[in-house]
């Protein structure tokens, strides 16, 4: 269990990205319909990236900025999620929510396109 | 006339041989044969209409062309033959008739009834009949003219109807189908024949007085009026065949209308199967939609898991914490026992060495000098633990899993219905390929005209008739005038014209004498019938009309104007009972769709009074008009054998004993 703590010391980015390749990826899920909108498939690709323990410590290609953070994280679960299950340390929870994204984002279509599972097949029994 | 076996080949969608065997019981004289619209019910009604006289009917009463006979797909194959074979008994004597037709050589691929050659075959107790007199034979057992009442198509009951009506054409082309049926033209033909051997004496009649002065006036009146009858005969043969002419075109054009009417219904049937594939496509369109949407908080069902054990662990340290919270706010003397407990290493209170944790916690309640520091670390963790775990107690898990699913197995049903509606359409697009409307609305128009056509030629055809009789009784009448004078009376011309035109009057008679007798005759079989098929006791029988209509009587005698749908059709198979008794002794009833527009009671009193009203009883029906459980129940004791028409495909059917 990691101690409850509250990063205060870095500052939020105004806009959330992912790599290039981990972009492109998106369009191709949001295009092929397993999503209704990028951002969804941005934020799953983040839980799975927790759920599955990742620790990425940088993007697989050049960054692009994508979302602002208004956008992404309205409610700020995703704040709450990555601050639960990730040690954040000092940094902000929407920049390892980038690198996590991009982790995630490939594994996603990797299951997807190669493997051909389904979103629901990516879910955990309830 | 007992049916012992029914066997096809190729015959419309019976692909290959099939066979129906019917039981040799007497008691037992119920076949049915269960089969879904368009399965070949009606096809096997045919098959044995075509094997006695190589006639197949279809839904409006018009002559299937032979290469339509030919099941579609063997003559895919160009396998263009079918042939047909019925054993049965008769008289304690054993037939075995076969009826095949083939492709005639050198024709390639059939379009007309011409290109095949017709044979049949006909076996009485294992010797082969002659050629020429296998007609007659079968005719002298299953006479072609009644054929309609004991081959009986149910679809058809409703032209019964139309002889209650006092004129109209169908009506009037069912009083003759029955009359012919029933032997009255053999007496009206009778009539014709004597008045064409007339015709020569009647003309050495007049010449041989044309010097007789006394009846000079007369005679030439008689002479006038036979040139007049001779004009107007002659005309009357010119509107017979112009009629004749007329007629077969509007056959010819009727039988379009059919054949498109037939394809309306497929077109109208596909209209509804393109609907309703639609509304499935747009369903699952739906479902997709809604399976997309229970995406979009499905990450956080993936983080479910660690968060719920996250929120489980933060509760227990709060817990732990506030236990501890407790302990420091009891009394003093826990200090001195956490002091001698510090002191000693060994916890006071349980014996147990004391832990570093455990030993920071008693260096706070001893009150050393980090225990302010303590207590604050402590009771910021239990507020921190709290209020995450708070937070994490709200999260609102979507459940997308198990929408999902759900949603996953309506999809499935609704795409396994979609490709059954497919697979219709296909077949019915194939079946519908090269309908054009147009051409046909060009028909229907066309087909319209000829009727008219008709209606006139008959007007004008009755009014030479209504002349010609007028003629005929002014002429008996100056024939008795002129046979007044001794001499034109002892003329050999004018005896023998005498003796005809008596003959003549004795057959008019008879006609009408024979009409009356028959009527009679049906309206007992057919109110003896009514009576066992009707659940309303109050109705005293059936009354005959002119056209052999029958109407129904209360016990008042009065005529029940207002009769349901399903009263027509008892009415209509009381008839068809009467005519089927009145036309022949004794012999099979085989019926196609009896029942459609029956109530569960009166379908009941048909089925328990039919194997009564006939020797063998062969039902073709659909398990819509008879219930294979509950209907057949009620004469279980009366049925032979059931056998059901199964699918193979579009268009092929097998037979099946059950």
């Amino acid at each position: 269990m990691s101690e409850p703590t509250q990063s205060t010391q870095a500052v939020d980015p105004a806009q959330i990205g992912i790599g290039e390749v981990a972009h492109y990826n998106l369009e191709r899920l949001y295009a092929d319909k397993h999503f209704p909108e990028m951002r969804n498939a941005y934020k799953f690709a983040i839980a799975y990236a927790l759920s599955k323990g990742a620790r990425p410590t940088k993007l697989e290609s050049s960054r692009k900025n994508v979302f602002s953070i208004s956008t992404i994280d309205p409610d700020g679960l995703l704040r709450l999620a990555i601050e639960t299950l990730y040690p954040v340390g000092d940094e902000s929870p929407y920049r390892i929510a980038e690198r996590l994204a991009d982790w995630g984002v490939g594994e996603v279509t990797r299951l997807v396109y190669e493997e051909y599972k389904s979103i629901g097949d990516l879910l955990p029994d309830a | 006339m007992f049916l012992k076996t029914l066997r096809i080949r190729n015959f419309m969608p019976f692909k290959g041989w099939h066979q129906i065997d019917f039981p040799g019981s007497d008691t037992k004289n119920v076949v049915i044969v269960f089969g879904d619209n368009m399965r070949g019910k009606t096809s096997l009604l045919n098959a044995i209409r075509w094997a006695f006289y190589q006639n197949a009917l279809d839904r409006y009463g018009e002559k299937i062309p032979l290469q339509k006979l030919v099941n579609s797909d063997a003559a895919g194959e160009d396998e263009w033959d079918l042939e047909v074979q019925v054993s049965f008994e008769h008289d304690n004597k054993q037939y075995e008739i076969s009826s095949r037709a083939e492709k005639r050589r050198g024709v390639g691929t059939p379009n007309r009834p011409e290109d095949f050659v017709v044979a049949t075959d006909l076996q009485i107790n294992g010797e082969v009949v002659r050629g020429d007199r296998v007609a007659h034979e079968i005719n002298r057992v299953v006479p072609e003219q009644i054929s309609r009442f004991f081959l009986f198509d149910g679809e058809l009951l409703q032209e019964y109807e139309s002889l209650l009506a006092d004129d109209g054409d169908q009506g009037k082309r069912i009083k003759e189908a029955i009359e012919q049926a029933l032997g009255v033209p053999t007496l009206i033909s009778g009539k014709n024949e004597l008045r064409a051997l007339r015709k020569p004496y009647d003309r050495q009649w007049q010449q041989d007085l044309k010097k007789n002065q006394e009846v000079k006036s007369f005679m030439e009146e008689l002479s006038a009026l036979t040139k007049r009858s001779e004009d107007l005969e002659e005309a009357k043969a010119k509107l017979q065949d112009q009629l004749s002419s007329a007629k077969h075109q509007y056959q010819e054009l009727q039988q379009q209308v059919n054949a498109a009417e037939a394809r309306y219904k497929q077109k109208a049937e596909l209209d509804q199967y393109v609907s309703s594939r639609t509304k499935v496509s747009q369903q699952i369109e739906q479902i997709e939609l809604r399976k997309l949407e229970s995406v979009r908080d499905a990450w956080l069902d993936v983080l479910r898991p660690d968060l719920e054990r996250q929120t489980r662990d933060l509760r227990s340290q709060a817990a732990a914490d506030a236990l501890v919270l407790a302990e420091i706010a009891k009394a003093p003397h826990l200090r001195e026992m956490a002091q001698s407990s510090l002191d000693s290493g060994v916890c006071s209170l349980c014996q147990s060495e004391l832990s570093t944790e455990s030993r920071q916690i008693l260096l706070g309640v001893h009150g050393s000098g980090e225990t302010a520091g303590e207590i604050d670390r402590v009771a910021t963790r239990f507020a921190e633990s709290n209020q995450l775990a708070n937070r994490l107690d709200g999260v609102r898990y979507p459940q997308a899993k198990k929408r999902i699913a759900e949603l996953d197995a309506t999809a499935m049903d609704l795409s396994l219905e979609e490709t059954r509606l497919a697979s219709e359409i296909d077949r019915l697009r194939d079946e519908l390929q090269g309908f054009d409307s147009d051409e046909t609305n060009r028909v229907r128009r066309a087909a319209e005209n000829a009727n008219a056509a008709i209606r006139t030629l008959e007007a004008k055809f009755s009014q030479v008739d209504e002349e010609l009789e007028k003629i005929n009784t002014k002429q008996q009448s100056l024939r008795l005038v002129i046979n007044q004078n001794e001499s034109a009376k002892n003329q050999r011309s004018g005896k023998i014209v005498d003796l005809i035109s008596t003959a003549e009057g004795i057959f008019a008679s008879a006609v009408g004498m024979m009409r009356d007798d028959l009527r009679m005759d049906i309206q007992e079989k057919a109110t003896s019938a009514f009576k066992q098929l009707t659940t309303d006791t109050s109705y005293k029988g059936l009354r005959i009309n002119q056209n052999y209509g029958l109407t129904i009587v209360d016990e008042k005698d009065r005529d029940v104007s207002l009769r349901s749908a399903g009263a027509e059709q008892i009415v209509a198979l009381s008839l068809i009972d009467g005519l089927n008794q009145t036309g022949r002794s004794t012999g099979p009833v085989i019926m196609d769709t009896p029942f459609g527009r029956l109530d569960p009671r009166h379908r009941s009193r048909v089925l328990q009074y039919l194997p009564k009203s006939a020797n063998q009883v062969v039902l073709f029906v659909h398990e819509g008009e008879v219930d294979p459980e509950r209907d057949l129940m009620q004469i279980n004791s009366k049925i032979g054998a059931v056998f059901a028409l199964e699918r193979v495909s579009s268009s092929q059917t097998k037979v099946v004993r059950k």
